[in-house]
């Protein structure tokens, strides 16, 4: 039995830190919720492919030594793509800094194919950002700073969250089988929502803990290393390792022949299914060569957010390393990698991926219900209280924030195909269209009147959710947008629902 | 157990929290970094910082240090804290520390 001055203890301590990474979890969660359909986001987003301008994968090497001719900077790092698609467009893609820009601007996409007299056509950022932004939201909880400032910030609300899971555990632990399945839906407003809080945290802690586990390193690993680095590491002469890296055999080499490392591939690793091959290039005079070749294997768990990698020698397509491979990792290594699978959630194919878009999804709910309860607690205290009432202010700010969250992903995803086309491929565009509905909603929620703004926030919500489909039924009348007959269509359909979902919400509350 | 006795008893408040939490923080991170030195000497002997061993030392500062940062509340003081953490310190560093 826990002493109940130990449970008060963190009842104190889990209101405290719930509070203060609450909001920031709740824009963590519903963006990164999305971001599980990244991928079919992305493409409903792009622009369909000029199928008639990519080239035979048997012309790689010619369009190789085409590109790295015109624009050397190529050469260090960049991909052949094996399915081009509306998100990578071209057979050959690599990124670019602009000429003077420093390391931390967004380096520029650029996309090559031989044109149709054979000619070397480069394009700059065909594939819509949209995915990338909503992945960004994610990972920077909705602070679009430099991502190098954003992420100590996301690593304090991640170390928070840790503690508030902790923390809640014990505070339920000495009641938990009394409370657990007792869902009083009729009761109370407060014993409601701390039911349906305590359900969803006991539940989904195991999804929880690993996610608030893993949130810390990625954001902090940086700085996890450098301590390592000048304390247990310092004087190391431990053998350094790396990817195997290989010299060009003589100066004249060419890379081996993509269509036979495919073959070779499918006859060595039948599982593994190659999509983009990562060609990269040392300094120096004989530069080393390193090739990966990034797929899937939906049988088992990838190192990276949605692929595996094998590293192979570029000029014998012999593989060298199998490290990051799916199903081919020593113990030590796979343990190392699930714990990015268990955060990417990218085992187990398109059940896990829905399975994660509920739980994300599960996880926002927890942290407004857990913001709601504070607010109610807060408002019995102050009951009796005139003036500033943190109650209120707190309450504004919750509907305000994570609505307005909610607004302004829908728009910026609608924004995709009703943008017009100039603005398409501008960040910024994208950027300031969200933070333009972001704090319209706040703003809103914090208008000094005395009626509960979040029905109208809803119907916003509705609304901007709403142009998704409505963009692509628009589409079908306009030669300049698009739409994919695909699974795309999915992101509309989704859309949909949240968007009836919302209205219907919205409506039951009093709007104006 | 008498009334009595219940009466002289500790109670834990979060009087002190700014005190023991930042023990936590600063004292429980030097903690933590010293305690993934120890499992690479018992564990893995000398490796490089990026290797797998070294990835698998890196990321197992999260749990440690969270599992700090969550219990640091149980200290009956700020002081104690600061005492008890910089004690685990002196205790291990001497081994870890690459002299």
């Amino acid at each position: 039995m826990i002493r109940n001055d130990i449970v008060r203890v963190y009842r104190e301590v889990h209101s405290w830190v719930g509070i203060l990474s609450g909001l920031f979890l709740f824009i963590a969660f519903y963006a990164g919720a999305l971001s599980m359909f990244e991928e079919e986001i992305q493409r409903w987003a792009s622009p369909p492919l000029q199928m008639e301008y990519i080239t035979p994968i048997e012309q790689s090497q010619d369009l190789i030594d085409a590109v790295i001719q015109k624009h050397p900077g190529a050469a260090k790092n960049f991909n052949i793509i094996l399915n081009p698609s509306p998100e990578y467009p071209a057979r050959m893609h690599w990124q670019e800094r602009d000429p003077g820009a420093d390391d931390h601007a967004p380096a520029v996409n650029y996309f090559a194919d031989f044109g149709p007299d054979k000619e070397l056509i480069v394009s700059k950022e065909k594939a819509s950002i949209v995915g990338q932004l909503i992945d960004t939201i994610h990972q920077q909880v909705g602070i679009l700073i430099d991502h190098e400032l954003a992420m100590p910030i996301t690593g304090i609300v991640s170390a928070l969250y840790a503690l508030a899971l902790v923390s809640g555990l014990i505070i339920l632990l000495p009641t938990l089988l009394k409370d657990l399945f007792a869902l009083r839906l009729a009761g109370k407003f407060k014993r409601k929502w701390l039911d349906i809080h305590n359900l969803l945290g006991v539940f989904s802690f195991p999804f929880h803990l690993i996610m608030a586990l893993t949130a810390v390193v990625f954001a902090l690993h940086d700085y996890f290393y450098s301590s390592q680095m000048v304390t247990i590491h310092k004087d190391s002469t431990a053998p350094r390792t790396g990817p195997p890296a290989v010299a060009a055999p003589s100066s004249d080499s060419t890379y081996y022949p993509i269509d036979q490392l495919l073959k070779d591939l499918a006859v060595s690793a039948p599982e593994f299914k190659p999509e983009i091959l990562n060609y990269r290039q040392g300094r120096g005079e004989k530069p080393k060569h390193m090739l990966f070749v990034a797929g899937k294997d939906p049988r088992h768990h990838a190192s990276r957010p949605r692929h595996g990698l094998v590293n192979l020698n570029a000029f014998t397509g012999e593989i060298l390393a199998t490290d990051y491979m799916p199903g081919r990792q020593e113990a030590l290594q796979a343990t190392v990698s699930s714990f990015f699978a268990l955060h990417f959630g990218n085992y187990g194919g398109s059940v896990t991926q829905w399975i994660y878009l509920v739980l994300g999804l599960a996880g926002a709910m927890l942290f407004y219900s857990g913001n709601l309860l504070w607010i109610e607690a807060k408002r019995k205290q102050n009951r009796n209280k005139s003036g500033f009432r943190s109650d209120q202010l707190l309450y504004r700010l919750s509907i305000g924030v994570s609505l307005g969250c909610i607004a302004g992903i829908s728009s910026i995803i609608a924004a995709a195909k009703l943008f017009p086309t100039h603005w398409q491929s501008l960040a910024s565009a994208y950027t300031s269209l969200y933070y333009l509905v972001f704090f319209a909603c706040i703003g809103i929620a914090l208008l000094p009147i005395k009626r509960d703004a979040s029905g109208i926030l809803l119907i916003i919500c509705a609304f901007t959710s709403s142009l998704i489909p409505l963009s692509s039924v628009l589409a079908l009348s306009d030669n300049t947008a698009w739409n994919h007959a695909d699974s795309t269509v999915l992101v509309d359909i989704l859309a949909l629902g949240f968007a009836l979902i919302f209205a219907h919400q919205g409506f039951k509350r009093s709007v104006l | 157990m008498s009334a009595d006795n219940s009466a002289k008893r500790f109670r834990y408040t979060n009087k002190q929290w700014l005190a023991k939490l930042s023990a936590a923080i600063i004292l429980g991170f030097l903690l933590t970094v010293a305690i993934t030195g120890l499992l690479m000497d018992l564990v893995f002997g000398p490796v490089f910082i990026f290797s797998v061993q070294g990835q698998f030392l890196m990321w197992s500062i999260a749990p440690i240090w969270v599992l700090i940062l969550s219990s640091c509340f149980i200290f009956r003081s700020g002081l104690r804290a600061w005492c008890y953490l910089t004690a685990a310190n002196l205790a291990i560093w001497p081994f870890v520390w690459p002299w």
